[in-house]
């Protein structure tokens, strides 16, 4: 199900009408029962089957912390255990996700040496949020046997806890330390939360169904001429910027509906975005952007694989393989494992010359223009059809030749792209002390101007494109 | 960051009030000086999809094409929303076809026929070349028991249901649910508040081909008769050559044609066979005849000079007055209509 249907503004009037009469004090058995029914409700709409799937990750996930949470297992039977539910969440994404890209692979090589090897192609869809809730679901077992948190003995509540449907498809990320404690925690209807559930949510939606959505047809129609032979640089860096401001204003709005939608219920979920075009390096872009997946890529991999506590290179090499995996995470393709290599790489050279510590205002300046003009050269991998696009679009780009922005629609542009840049310039001035944060009657007016114009300049609607993954 | 504890607060918080009031007066009075720039400003004119509400004819309308929507109609006959589909029950004549035959009977010139013989009439024609599949699954869903089809024989007896009808018919209990839910929602913002909820986004002069190049069209469909009302659309006023003969429907066809005839007779209904010019036609005139002489009934299809159409495939507005008026002057002129409606 999506956020942007009317089958999902049923279920959510539903299950706010039970919050608000029956579920007042959050914890009764009954709510939780609607909560948890709601949310494989919401997945099966996607593919019925597909509902096996997060049943099984919970199954194995929920008897694999009740192993690794008694005292007396001996290490090795623990490691195996452990390694028995990555296996199964791991293997679970490998099959639906990157079966036919590795398919693919072994034929193209098989080919480059000459063979000819006929590989079958698997013709299924991929379950929604896969990436999501097995990266969540794997977060417990490997928190349990850390020991930094008891096992769940509750099969139900665990259950909710993966498949709360919120954030079920495209994050925020969630640990299960931050949310399986709330699931107990009494949390009355409060109305200012309530309100400001509610303005999470249409701010989420302004942003994915009118800057987004209208971003997408825009670039639907210009991306392929930036890549032409002869196409301008300044065509080039717009497509790349607009994108750039596309995919934020998609997830970023995602991430909004998903807070709002927990607050509503009696949750709280972690931020997920904090305007991330105002990082001044790339360490700090990872703080900024899909920040629940960069914890969970610092500490389940990162830390694992030894952190910065073995050496420089050893730190580089790890930068480079966390960001190669996280590339490699949002989709099987080449054009995500490059998209991942320029952060690893980035992230690498920003250590290598200590840019992201402190330094002179000039450099930081130069550095801030440099991260930016990296990050948005990145999108054009992560959103071209393949490689050679992506490559000729940042070839163009690069070349600085033919400034002219072609038969962009400029004025449309700088419309559809002043929301974004009205959020990093509030969160600018808010960071510095020089504008407080928004009060409620500030965000009221805000709340009017961005639901009436989602009902009235909302674009030809598109899923997430965090959906995919 | 809002307050996490418990509190026994409810909405009644002075603040809260007043953050609501703030939001419905921001709202309303967006909404009226919204709608005030609509009606008033040249520039804004496409804002509304459709006709102004006052503009538009009487009757129950829904937008059944225009921007992101394409053959809503599929899913409002097929899934029996609004009452669509009551009217075509109640109708003694039902017309079957694909968007050429939506275009060429115009609504007025159907309404004006129906008034002629005090019968009811509608049009069941549906986009996307579908041909007798989809039309076929509605019939026997919502037993259509009219007593004359009346069908466009251009490519229509294939069996073959376009890439969306065929999803249409192909949906499971989840996906036919989920496609109830989203349409019945659908019509209900398009057929209701899109009346007086502009939409702005189509004003904004973004000149992108899918768009017909800046200009905004769209097509509403009458619930009552089904016919098509086009609104902006683009008239390129291509001639129709009556001497353009184009190609043979296939002999295939024939079964096809024989075996719906004989499951509409079943139901107690009589077919006629049509036939709707354009600038490149699918199919010539004269197959169409001989289709409908071997499956024995009659073939209504009037024989105009300069007419033109507003793109390849339809009749402009004013060719469509004249044929819709000839075609149906011609029905009522056959034995049988004259013996179904005496």
């Amino acid at each position: 199900m999506s956020f942007v249907s009317f089958s999902f503004l049923w279920l959510l009037a539903g299950t706010v009408l039970y919050r608000l009469t029956l579920g007042r004090r959050k914890t009764e058995t009954g709510y939780l029962a609607v909560l948890l029914g709601s949310s494989l409700l919401f997945y099966l709409w996607h593919v019925p089957s597909y509902v096996l799937i997060i049943v099984s990750s919970i199954c194995v996930d929920y008897l694999a912390g009740l192993w690794l949470g008694q005292p007396n297992r001996s290490e090795l039977s623990r490691r195996l255990v452990l390694t028995l539910s990555l296996v199964v969440n791991l293997g679970l994404l490998f099959v639906f996700k990157y079966t036919n890209f590795f398919l693919g692979e072994v034929a193209s090589l098989a080919a480059a040496m000459g063979w000819e090897l006929s590989v079958p192609t698997l013709n299924w869809v991929l379950p929604m949020g896969i990436s999501f809730y097995t990266f969540q679901s794997m977060s417990y077992t490997i928190d349990v046997y850390r020991r930094v948190l008891p096992a769940y003995e509750n099969l139900w509540k665990f259950a909710l806890f993966v498949s709360f449907f919120p954030q079920l498809m495209a994050g925020p990320i969630v640990r299960a330390k931050e949310f399986l404690y709330q699931i107990d925690r009494k949390r009355r209807v409060h109305a200012r939360v309530f309100l400001e559930g509610l303005y999470l949510i249409i701010r989420g939606y302004f942003l994915k169904m009118v800057v987004a959505d209208n971003l997408g047809v825009v670039l639907e129609d210009h991306w392929a001429r930036a890549a032409e032979e002869g196409a301008g640089s300044g065509l080039a860096w717009a497509v790349a910027i607009l994108f750039g401001m596309r995919i934020f204003c998609d997830f970023a709005g995602y991430s909004s509906v998903a807070r709002g939608l927990a607050y509503l219920f009696g949750f709280r979920l972690p931020i997920n975005f904090n305007s991330p075009y105002l990082s001044a390096t790339f360490k700090e872009f990872w703080g900024r952007w899909h920040i629940s997946l960069g914890r969970w890529l610092r500490d389940y991999l990162y830390i694992s694989l030894g952190g910065n506590r073995r050496g420089e290179a050893r730190t580089m090499l790890n930068l480079f393989l966390v960001m190669f995996l996280g590339g490699i995470w949002h989709g099987a393709a080449m054009t995500f494992l490059v998209w991942g290599v320029i952060h690893g790489v980035a992230l690498g050279v920003e250590r290598l010359l200590k840019l992201h510590e402190r330094k002179s205002r000039l450099v930081a300046v130069l550095w801030y223009l440099v991260t930016q003009a990296v990050v948005m050269l990145a999108w054009v991998f992560f959103a071209a059809a393949d490689n050679e696009q992506g490559a000729r679009i940042v070839g163009h780009a690069l070349s600085f030749q033919g400034l002219g922005f072609g038969r962009l629609p400029l004025a449309t542009c700088a419309l559809l792209i002043l929301p974004p840049v009205l959020v990093h310039v509030r969160t600018w001035l808010v960071e510095r002390g020089r504008l407080r944060a928004p009060g409620r009657i500030e965000k009221a007016v805000l709340a009017a101007v961005m639901l009436y114009a989602t009902l009235t300049a909302f674009g030809v609607s598109n899923a997430f494109i965090y959906f995919q993954f | 960051m809002p307050s996490s504890t418990s509190s026994s607060r409810t909405f009644t918080g002075a603040g809260n009030g007043r953050a609501i009031a703030v939001f419905a007066v921001a709202l309303t009075a967006l909404a009226v000086a919204a709608e005030a720039l609509a009606r008033t400003v040249p520039a804004l004119q496409y804002a509304h999809p459709g006709p102004a509400p006052e503009q538009r004819p009487e009757g129950d309308w829904y937008v059944d094409h225009g921007l992101g929507v394409n053959s809503f109609s599929h899913r409002v006959l097929y899934h029996g929303l609004g009452s669509s589909i009551e009217n075509a029950r109640a109708a003694e004549v039902v017309i079957l076809g694909s968007s050429k035959v939506l275009c060429g009977i115009p609504y007025d010139t159907l309404d004006a026929f129906a008034a002629r013989h005090g019968i009811r009439c509608f049009n069941l024609g549906l986009g996307f070349g579908e041909s007798n599949v989809l039309p076929e699954a509605i019939i026997e869903r919502f037993d259509l028991r009219p007593r004359l089809f009346v069908a466009n024989a251009d490519w229509f007896f294939t069996d073959s249901p376009s890439a969306y009808g065929a999803t249409v018919l192909t949906d499971g209990w989840v996906e036919d649910s989920r496609e109830r839910i989203e349409a019945q929602g659908a019509f209900f913002y398009r057929q209701r508040l899109q009346r007086f909820l502009p939409h702005f986004l189509p004003t904004i002069p973004i000149p992108i081909r899918r768009w017909g190049e800046g200009r905004v069209s769209a097509f509403l469909r009458s619930a009552d008769t089904g016919s098509w009302l086009p609104w902006n659309a683009e008239d390129r006023r291509l001639p129709i050559d009556p001497a353009s003969a184009g190609p043979h429907l296939p002999p295939w066809q024939t079964p096809i044609a024989r075996r719906v005839k004989e499951q509409l007779a079943a139901r107690g209904s009589a077919l006629v066979l049509t036939w709707v010019p354009s600038p490149f036609p699918t199919s010539s005139r004269a197959s169409a005849r001989a289709l409908a002489e071997e499956i024995g009934v009659p073939f209504v299809a009037p024989e105009l000079e300069g007419l033109v159409a507003m793109d390849e495939l339809h009749l402009n507005g004013e060719a469509a007055h004249r044929f819709g008026e000839a075609l149906l002057r011609e029905l009522e002129s056959t034995a049988l209509f004259r013996e179904l409606f005496p």
